[in-house]
């Protein structure tokens, strides 16, 4: 029949030969999936295998008090990323001398000249894996290496090599790291706080402060998100600096949410009256944390703002004052106009009284 | 023109048509496998602790209750312990006739609250809105009858924090599935939505909320759909979202950035594909306005969801989303080859209208044809085989390819004897199962053509599933 099929008119050759490419095309697939999960399973023996081995090893070298390197089981080639996964995940899991007793470890296994090797392979998984793994050994060789990384198409493989290249050496790293953070877009804010974070205020509030001070208003906003790994001075001076002379409405509210020094009181007290909400609903807030008794009437003209977030901010701002009390807010209530303004202090003292 | 031409014709375009449906399925295989690669690799990454530490936004889930009295309590308990760093649970109880409210009261020891409840959307009136006192994180906002839709409204009105999860009363998640569906919004600050996968819960063990026990239905129906809801979300929806031309987010589990939907006028209350219907016009707006912005997908598991296992309420349930897909297609139809719509326009768009939209059309109208012209002698036994060989031999491809996705990623069902059952039922779907949702979606697409008043249907839930939720047959107010 597929005979006379095949020599009969084309659109049933064109059938024929789809179905058959599609029979064909599935019998590969599943002649592929088969033995997908016929490695998995190898795979979860051979894990479950370098479990029980390894794992009590690298408690050891954790909490233990030393290392033998003679006693150590060898570590197969098939056991290699088994052996880095878990080595990295405890590595950020702990501060310390357990970190130098961990390198001790992998440098006693040869993980070292292993991991450099594993730089060289094509496939990114494994480029991922050795970034990791040479950062948490703090390997200066692989400077130059994982500095030219930084500039990878892969995002995340850039941002491991900017995590590296700070656990190698934080002060030489952040001259480097901080033009990407402006010009990386694609690199999360949260991966970018956590690196600053692990290179410390003494490394990053100088560099990081000289880069916003130069930077165009867009890449200074960018930059601004990371002003809490500066030491505190650092940042508070930016923050007047950049308040004094910015006028531009995503700096004031980066620094607003993060100002806390009372020199900056009348500018709070100016931007109380902004024409964008969240600037007056931000600060609010900031008034709670730098302003003076007087103060709460600025507040109380707050509770009645067209913008519901703004009210709420400045009720809780209001009911948080040191000297504030429920009795006191049920008579700021009362004495109150505006119908939202009352609503508003009824949810907040209902809050408060919870 | 001739019987014969016309024939001849109409065979070119029902093979033309079989064969292009599967291409497009095949290209978005392939970009979905891709994809895939890539997110497994980073996911590798991110399984090392405090990568996202402490960073998480957050978020306001919204739990649209109607008539849950049986399962709410526990779906809540499970909900307010997620793993997460910040978030506030909202339930929008929408006119339960049953004792829905009272049970979250006697639970969660509510009392009535004062809150300065702002409209934003306009919804049916809000009665009360509820605290706990156990839990500060879980509000309960109380208000007249209005579909799912409206009570989103609601809960978005209510909720407090930039990013809002919509959760159906009845899904099943897991205890990180608020930490895993939130990355991308840390990755790319332009997201502004993104949905995850949906897995069936039929077969498996769930403990006080949360899945124990993964296996698959023994119901037969609720297997086909296993098949089914990989090849929906495995490709059907990962293949999209790398060229952010996503245009379905399931209601089951969805999140959204809050200030977005309601620029964009909230949802629907007029369809009953709202779901879809958001995501299609947050594509219009944003691009129209020229945004940047990311609607993305997490392929990983994260949200379980109970499928029907008799052929009624799955027959109700596929009419209605059929329904709800036209709607959506239609009420942004100017997003159909719009010059600055960019590949939603141009590849999603067309590719939903003309194969899922249609499909369910040309494909009954195809067999029919076939069968018709081989009774009556039009054309050969072969040619009519031939024709089956191709429509059935790529479907049998195209789910296989799902499943191979699922190898290749999660393999969720643990043993060797479950891949080779759902290898079984890849093909077996394909031998009238596919064909009768064919025509459940064509009745479908006649009733909205005839403006037919859809309705919710009764979902008739079995919940075997649950270790801990007697038996409901509630008439829930969300298609999974």
């Amino acid at each position: 029949m597929l005979d006379s099929l095949a020599s009969s008119e084309p659109i049933f050759r064109i059938a024929l030969l789809s179905g058959q490419f599609a029979l064909l095309a599935t019998v590969l697939l599943l002649g592929y999936a088969f033995l997908l999960r016929a490695s998995l399973t190898l795979r979860k023996h051979r894990h479950a295998a370098f479990l029980k081995i390894w794992r009590p090893v690298l408690a050891e070298a954790i909490n233990g008090t030393g290392l033998d390197p003679a006693s150590l089981p060898p570590l197969k080639r098939w056991n290699l990323e088994f052996f880095l996964h878990e080595w990295n995940v405890a590595h950020d899991s702990i501060r310390g001398t357990g970190e130098q007793r961990l390198n001790e470890l992998a440098r006693a296994l040869g993980v070292d000249r292993r991991a450099w090797r594993m730089l060289d392979r094509h496939q990114i998984r494994h480029k991922l894996i050795a970034t990791a793994t040479l950062g948490h050994l703090g390997e200066a060789r692989a400077w130059d290496r994982i500095a030219g990384l930084l500039d990878a198409g892969n995002s995340l493989l850039s941002l491991l090599a900017a995590s590296a290249l700070v656990q190698i050496d934080a002060k030489r790293a952040l001259p480097l790291v901080i033009p990407h953070m402006t010009d990386r877009e694609e690199w999360p804010p949260a991966r970018v706080a956590t690196i600053l974070r692990r290179a410390g205020p003494d490394a990053v509030s100088e560099p990081l402060a000289a880069a916003i001070l130069a930077a165009t208003p867009e890449k200074a906003n960018r930059l601004l998100r990371y002003l809490d790994t500066c030491h505190l001075a650092v940042a508070d001076e930016l923050t007047h600096r950049l308040l004094k002379y910015s006028d531009d409405d995503y700096i004031i509210t980066a620094l607003l949410r993060k100002l806390d020094d009372p020199r900056e009181l009348p500018i709070v007290r100016r931007l109380i009256g902004h024409s964008r909400w969240h600037i007056r609903m931000l600060a609010a807030v900031a008034l709670g944390r730098v302003g003076e008794p007087e103060d709460d009437a600025a507040l109380i003209n707050l509770l009645s703002d067209e913008a519901w977030w703004v009210r709420y901010r400045a009720a809780q701002t209001l009911a948080n004052l040191p000297f504030m009390t429920v009795e006191r807010l049920r008579s700021v209530q009362a004495a109150q106009a505006d119908r939202y303004a009352r609503d508003i202090l009824d949810q907040v003292i209902a809050e408060e009284t919870l | 023109m001739s019987m014969e031409q016309v024939i001849d014709v109409a065979q070119w375009v029902f093979l033309g048509y079989f064969v292009f449906l599967n291409l497009g399925y095949m290209a978005l295989n392939v970009i979905a496998m891709s994809s895939l690669r890539r997110y497994m690799e980073a996911r590798g990454v991110d399984s090392l602790p405090s990568v996202y530490a402490n960073f998480e936004l957050p978020t306001s889930i919204l739990v649209p209750a109607y008539n849950e009295e049986a399962t709410i309590a526990t779906s809540i308990r499970a909900m307010l312990q997620l793993k997460y760093p910040e978030f506030e649970v909202v339930v929008i109880n929408d006119g339960s006739s049953d004792r829905t409210l009272d049970r979250l009261i006697e639970e969660f020891d509510l009392i009535a609250f004062p809150e300065a409840y702002r409209i934003r959307l306009e919804t049916r009136p809000v009665g009360a809105v509820y605290r706990s006192r156990v839990h500060p994180n879980l509000r309960v906002i109380d208000k007249a009858n209005g579909g799912k839709a409206d009570a989103l409204n609601a809960g978005i009105n209510a909720a407090r924090f930039p990013l809002y999860c919509c959760v159906d009363a009845d899904s099943v998640l897991q205890p990180d599935s608020l930490q895993r569906i939130v990355q991308p919004f840390l990755d790319d600050p332009n997201t502004v939505a993104c949905g995850g996968t949906v897995r069936i819960a039929n077969g498996c063990r769930v403990s006080d909320g949360f899945m124990e026990k993964i296996a698959l239905p023994r119901n037969p129906l609720a297997l086909l759909q296993v098949v089914e809801y990989l090849r929906a979300f495995l490709f059907g929806r990962l293949g999209w979202s790398p060229i952010n031309a996503l245009l379905i987010i399931s209601g089951a589990f969805g999140l959204f950035r809050k200030e977005t939907v309601i620029s964009a006028g909230g949802y629907r209350t007029d369809t009953v594909g709202e779901d879809m219907e958001l995501v299609v016009r947050i594509h219009r707006l944003l691009r129209k306005e020229k945004r940047p912005y990311r609607i993305t997908f997490v392929p990983d598991p994260i949200c379980w969801t109970e499928v029907p296992e008799d052929l009624k309420t799955l027959k109700n349930q596929r009419q209605r989303w059929q329904r709800g897909l036209a709607e959506s297609l239609m009420m942004n139809f100017r997003m159909l080859f719009n010059p600055r719509g960019g590949w939603v326009s141009w590849f999603a768009f067309p590719f939903m209208f003309l194969f899922e939209f249609l499909g369910p059309l040309v494909e009954v109208s195809g067999y029919v044809f076939f069968i018709i012209a081989f009774l009556l002698g039009w054309i050969s036994m072969e040619a009519y085989l031939a024709f089956m060989f191709v429509a059935v031999g790529l479907g049998v491809l195209l789910s296989t390819s799902a499943l191979l996705l699922e190898e290749l990623s999660f393999h969720i069902y643990p043993r060797a004897r479950h891949m080779a059952a759902l290898f079984c039922t890849a093909i077996l779907e394909n031998f009238g199962y596919r064909q009768l949702n064919s025509v459940f979606r064509l009745v479908g697409l006649v009733r909205w053509t005839f403006r037919r008043k859809g309705r919710w249907g009764d979902m008739q839930r079995t919940a075997r599933w649950s270790a801990s939720a007697p038996d409901r047959s509630g008439s829930g107010i969300t298609p999974p």
